[in-house]
């Protein structure tokens, strides 16, 4: 039986672009939080750390 | 251009035992200033944040930015790829102050861009996460059919014979 490994994290900093990166798709777009597993609260972490590493030019917003 | 945000005050209460919040300032400084002038500028940040106990920092270097930030300086648009990026990490008595920090930092013309967040003691890199693993979910495995118990009747030979009969003509 397959067993499904489920990142856990409360907060995640927008200066580690590493990790966020993990959870984007290759448009750069947030992925669902049925494919990044995440619990409610990680997952708006995640979108909080990716908006503000795209308004400091961290990441973009668009990749075409 | 300027962004303050707040962390949910349950994570911050967690983090901040003894009840002073935590801000951190990120900042893009501009990349003409030379590598031996940085030193001044985030110095001239420093004195900004003023009575502030600095807990973490990481001094400006040189990065590629992921889209070119305009920005109108006397009269002319200017576009950057590059900037030295820098952070700080700080502990405030007042959070009314990082509002004076924030239009300090605005009126700084060697600052391209900042942001102000309130944050957590720890860094977040550094936290331990929790690896969990989901309950024994049947994902993946086919769902099978029920197999249906063969209706099974007694035929007679006679017939059986007949049948056989029929098929090989």
């Amino acid at each position: 039986m397959a067993k499904e490994y489920v990142p856990q994290f409360n907060t995640i900093d927008y200066k580690d672009i590493e990790t966020i990166k993990k959870f984007l798709n290759p448009h750069g777009k947030i992925m669902a939080r049925r494919r990044t597993n995440l619990s409610s609260h990680g997952q708006r972490a995640l979108s909080e750390a990716v908006k503000r590493a795209r308004f400091m030019a961290l990441l973009p917003y668009i990749v075409r | 251009m300027a962004e303050t945000s707040q962390v949910s005050p349950e994570i911050s209460s967690q983090a901040n035992a003894d009840g002073r919040p935590v801000y951190e300032v990120g900042f893009h400084l501009l990349p003409s200033i030379p590598e031996e002038g940085l030193g001044a500028v985030v110095e001239k940040i420093r004195t900004l944040l003023g009575k502030a106990e600095i807990i973490a920092e990481g001094f400006p270097a040189k990065m590629t930015l992921a889209y070119t930030i305009e920005r109108a300086h006397t009269g002319k648009r200017d576009k950057f790829t590059q900037s030295y990026f820098g952070w700080i990490k700080f502990v405030v008595e007042d959070r009314s102050n990082t509002q004076a920090l924030q239009e300090s930092l605005r009126t700084m013309p060697e600052v391209l861009r900042f942001l102000v967040i309130e944050t957590t003691r720890e860094d977040a890199k550094e936290a331990p996460r929790r690896a969990v693993f989901s309950s024994d979910r049947l994902e993946g495995e086919t769902i099978k059919k029920p197999v249906a118990a063969e209706k099974g009747g007694e035929v007679s030979q006679a017939e059986l014979d007949k049948s056989i009969e029929a098929l090989t003509g």
